[in-house]
């Protein structure tokens, strides 16, 4: 085996293996591509260019179309320049459409935040195609080299591959158990029937349902630290229950009230406690409303109960730019909230 | 069996010779101590044959009590024998010495036997040398009622007591129809109980009913009633109890109509409202210058109930009549009906009619009056109506009432008018004997003091109750009642400044103001957590709970309305506050508004828990719900200090 010359090319890779290895890693093997191609194009074309400052153009965003079609362009110049009978499957143009394209699933997330297993699934698809253009051009482009002028026989197992698929998995099989999971039970999710009852707190509290159009979603679904989760009659409305252990009801109420403002400063807040005669039970509720520019009308309601044993939250929140339809929306979040009750 | 029949038989005749030696004895006129309570008589036990003593574990027993009543025309008849074991030495301290009771007016009585068999079964007499006769007088109320004092002779532990009497009433010197009552339970248990009413003409048969659960009564052709009752245990004594609403009772009254016996006291009444000249001329000389129907009234009753003094001269017939209006109004004093019949006739003269109303102050249930019978009744107020349509019920024993309402003991009791054909009813009563308002002014200064001023204005019964405890004190007294009622209910941190109004003047709120000044009391470099309980609130409830266990507790109702500022200094700007609370529940409600505009904080709350007979099995409910409001009354406010 000889050792590779300096400047040496990387040996080609499939795009079928790129695809795989971009799969195995949930897109995180884009990070090692970058460095190789960009140490490549430095080698073949511009000793300018500094990879570890290419391997970074991911976090650019949507933004990534710029260094993007520079890449194309490198590796067009260099088709165009060396091997003019070699097809053409990159144009550089093209390349920094499809990596814009690719962002634009995530305003998904805008209209609707459950869908963003999905959006994210659209988003690295659409990139991948721009990376497997890209690799299928350079793997052109090396075509006519001798083998000697890779830095390791062409076409064959690489360790770092190997390596690079394993640590990448680590991230990305939990990532992509939980898309998964995500997916099965919450759009798998059955509306919830108006009366059932869905107990949690270790049997001390539960959450009756009183309308119709509330799913319940799993957990983590939005919020890492609540109890349970649901997904309302409209997009932006969702309601969560929290476990506020050690806090009294003023201390709830008042916390909400901030936590709120911190989005909307100028929100409109009523705090109020009410009693219950036959449990003796404190419900403390609190109401943020007003209309902001971006979300239309809003509102936060968040129903606080406490025993002995425990205090618990239920928080929903709908917004809607028809204040029509946000007055009937917010008049059913109100009533979700009214479902919080103590087992007793 | 027939052994020990001889033996008792034998020892009875023994005893009954030894008393024909002996002489009936007169302790005073009209107390005899008989021949038969002077001897040794196993016989008396008698009627414990065959009986279980009472169940538990009470130190003092009733064996056995009768009762025997004989109606006659002219005369009535009460044979009363009890029979009483002392279980341990307190018991022997505490009942050791037994009473008997009559009214030397119409009465006289004989003790037929007063007697202990000790633990070793010897037997004592007592010595009538040793007896006294003493008046059943209270404070300034004099009657002929009397009570003889047996103190019971060698009594140890285990021992047992026999004392019997006979009282007859002179009919003729007693007004009042014939009634007794006689309650289930007392405060010891009894192991039997037999009552015995006999009538000599079928006129004289009394009413009766018995609401006592298990009593066997049967009445015969012969004109005799015979109720039976064993094994009574003891009345749970609590504190917030009418036992006469909670205690079944036997009644039996001479037989009457309640129009009949409104028609008995209505000439009794009036014989007192003589419409004097002397009477005449004080009710014009009260109603100079008044043209409202509504002042002379307040003018009349605050006459009656401050200027004429209570004392009652109850002797004989007095018990019942008023004295003459003219006497009452010359004297300056009289117990209720006395009053009651200078304050009628004196606005009769204004040509306001107002008539008697009898009431058992000691009975909130009306409908357990179910036998007409004055003995159910213990004051007098009057009622009528005024001009405008409006009713006023007054009550001329209360000088720290205004004529807008009842005195606080009378409120809510069971009554009869004596001037309508209706039974019995509930007098009015105010939906909350405890009403009261709260106005606090607080201001955060610039160092961090916090300067009080606030005003608490007590209204109706309330009110009432505390100027009877006030009224008469000096300035210097007033200064330390209304100390201690701030350090107890708000702080004692300072020492604030009084101003007590409303004391002499029914007819407003009594009102107790104060200013304090609590230095540094927060920290003026930091922001600020201000956290306030509602303290006068809190001291109101505090007074409304009840231990009952085994009883209804009849809650006064409470009240409360209040309006605080908190005003902070411009070092801090407003952040946060307490939430609103609308709290309602079966048992009233607690509703507080929070407001701010710039630099202060306004909160008002209304604190509401109408009168009500709470069911003993609510009470728990009921204690948890005045501790939620005790706990949640409490509010905060936050501030922030500006840069």
């Amino acid at each position: 085996m000889t050792t590779p010359p300096d400047k040496s090319l990387h040996p080609p890779l499939a795009v079928w293996k790129l695809a795989l290895l971009l799969a195995c890693t949930a897109t995180l093997y884009q990070f090692m591509w970058l460095f190789r191609t960009t140490s490549d194009l430095r080698d073949a074309r511009d000793p300018a260019i500094q990879p570890w400052h290419w391997v970074l153009i991911p976090l650019l965003g949507p933004f990534v179309f710029v260094p993007g079609q520079k890449i194309a362009a490198y590796l067009k110049d260099w088709q165009v320049e060396d091997n003019k009978d070699i097809g053409h499957l990159a144009d550089p143009v093209m390349v920094g459409m499809i990596m814009f394209v690719a962002y634009l699933p995530l305003l998904l997330l805008i209209i609707d935040p459950l869908s963003w297993p999905l959006a994210l699934l659209m988003s690295w698809l659409i990139l991948c195609l721009a990376y497997l253009a890209l690799q299928g051009q350079l793997n052109l482009n090396k075509q006519p080299a001798d083998e000697t002028a890779f830095r390791a026989a062409p076409w064959r197992f690489a360790k770092h591959q190997a390596w690079a698929a394993g640590i990448g998995a680590i991230v990305a099989v939990p990532l992509y158990v939980t898309m998964f999971t995500n997916v099965r039970e919450n759009w798998s999710a059955a509306e919830l029937e108006p009366g059932a009852v869905i107990a949690a707190g270790n049997g001390l509290y539960q959450v009756r349902i009183l309308d119709e159009g509330w799913s319940q979603v799993g957990e983590n679904f939005m919020e890492s630290d609540a109890e349970l989760e649901f997904y309302g009659p409209q997009d932006w409305t969702w309601a969560a229950v929290y476990d506020a252990e050690g806090l009294s009801v003023d201390e709830v109420l008042e916390f909400r009230e901030s936590f709120v403002r911190e989005t909307y400063s100028r929100a409109s807040c009523t705090q109020v406690k009410t009693l219950d005669d036959e449990t003796w039970t404190i419900r403390g509720r609190v109401e943020c409303e007003g209309r902001s520019p971006l979300d239309g009308d809003y509102l936060y309601a968040s129903s606080v109960l406490r025993n002995e044993e425990v205090v618990v939250e239920l928080l929903a929140f709908t917004s809607d730019g028809d204040s029509a339809r946000f007055a009937a929306l917010a008049e059913r979040v109100r009533t979700f909230t009214e479902g919080l009750e103590l087992i007793l | 069996m027939t052994g020990r029949l001889y033996l008792l038989a034998s020892i009875a005749l023994l005893a009954t010779n030894a008393a024909t030696a002996q002489q009936d004895i007169i302790i005073e006129d009209g107390v005899t101590w008989l021949a038969s309570a002077q001897h040794e008589d196993p016989s008396a036990l008698d009627p414990l044959d065959g009986l279980a003593p009472p169940n538990g574990d009470e130190v003092f027993d009733v064996l056995y009590r009768s009762v025997r009543y004989r109606l006659a025309h002219d005369t009535v008849t009460r044979e009363s024998f009890r029979i009483y074991r002392f279980n341990d030495e307190e018991s022997i301290r505490d009942y050791g010495t037994l009473r008997s009771g009559y009214d030397a007016a119409s009465d006289t009585i004989a003790i037929t036997r007063a007697m202990v068999v000790d633990s070793a079964g010897e037997m004592h007499v007592v010595d009538p040398a040793t007896v006294q006769v003493v008046a059943d007088d209270s404070f300034n109320v004099f009657s002929d009622y009397r009570n003889i004092v047996i103190p019971m002779t060698g009594i140890d532990v285990g021992s047992i007591a026999v004392i019997a009497d006979v009282v007859t009433t002179d009919r003729s010197k007693d007004i009042a129809p014939w009634g007794a009552v006689l309650y289930e339970q007392y405060g010891v248990p009894i192991g039997k109980l037999d009552l015995v009413i006999e009538w000599d003409a079928p006129e004289l048969r009394p009413n009766w009913n018995s609401q006592i659960e298990g009593m066997n009564c049967s009445e015969s052709d012969a004109g005799a009633l015979h109720c039976s009752l064993v094994d009574i245990p003891a009345y749970e004594i609590e504190v917030d109890v009418f036992y006469d609403d909670v205690t079944p009772q036997f009644v039996a009254a001479e037989a009457m109509s309640w129009e009949q016996l409104a028609g008995w006291y209505k000439p009794v009444f009036e014989s007192a409202v003589s419409g004097d000249p002397s009477v005449v001329a004080k009710s014009a000389e009260l109603a100079a210058g008044l043209d409202d129907e509504t002042e002379v009234l307040r003018a009349m009753h605050e006459f009656v109930s401050k200027q004429v003094r209570y004392v009652g001269l109850e002797h004989g017939s007095w018990a019942y009549r008023p004295h003459d209006t003219a006497t009452t109004l010359a004297r300056r004093y009289g117990d209720c009906k006395d009053k009651s019949a200078l304050l009628v006739d004196l606005l009769r003269q204004q040509g306001i009619d107002m008539s008697p109303v009898l009431v058992a102050t000691t009975r909130k249930d009306a409908g357990k009056l179910v036998v007409p019978s004055s003995s159910y009744f213990d004051h007098l107020i009057v009622c009528g109506e005024l001009g405008n349509g409006r009713q006023y019920c007054l009550d001329a024993t209360d000088p720290y009432s205004g004529i807008d309402q009842l005195s606080d003991w009378t409120q809510g009791a069971a009554a009869l008018h004596v001037d309508q054909a209706s039974g019995p009813f509930t007098l009015p009563a105010d939906d909350y004997s405890m009403a009261f308002r709260e106005e606090l002014d607080l201001v955060l200064t610039e160092n961090g003091d916090l300067e009080e001023s606030g005003t608490v204005y007590y209204q109706g019964a309330y009110a009432s109750n505390i100027r009877a405890h006030l009224v008469g004190m000096t300035s210097d007294e007033l200064d330390e009642w209304a100390l201690a009622d701030y350090h107890d209910a708000v702080s004692s941190l300072v020492d604030p400044e009084f101003r007590i109004d409303g004391i002499d003047e029914n007819n407003r709120d009594l009102e107790v103001s104060w200013t304090a000044t609590y230095e540094s009391l927060v920290s003026q470099d930091q922001d600020l957590e201000y956290a306030e309980y509602a303290s006068w609130l809190n001291q109101a409830i505090g007074f409304m709970f009840t231990e009952n266990e085994h009883y209804s507790y009849l809650f006064p109702g409470l009240r409360f309305d209040s309006v605080v500022t908190f005003t902070l200094d411009s070092r801090w700007r407003v952040d946060q506050w307490s939430p609103q609370i609308d709290m309602q529940s079966r048992f009233g409600r607690f509703e507080r508004t929070i407001d701010q505009k710039g630099s202060k904080v306004t909160l008002r709350s209304r604190f509401e828990a109408p009168k009500a007979l709470i069911p003993v099995e609510e009470i728990q409910d009921f204690t948890t719900f005045l501790e939620i409001i005790q706990q949640e009354s409490s509010w905060s406010v936050d501030g922030v200090l500006r840069d």
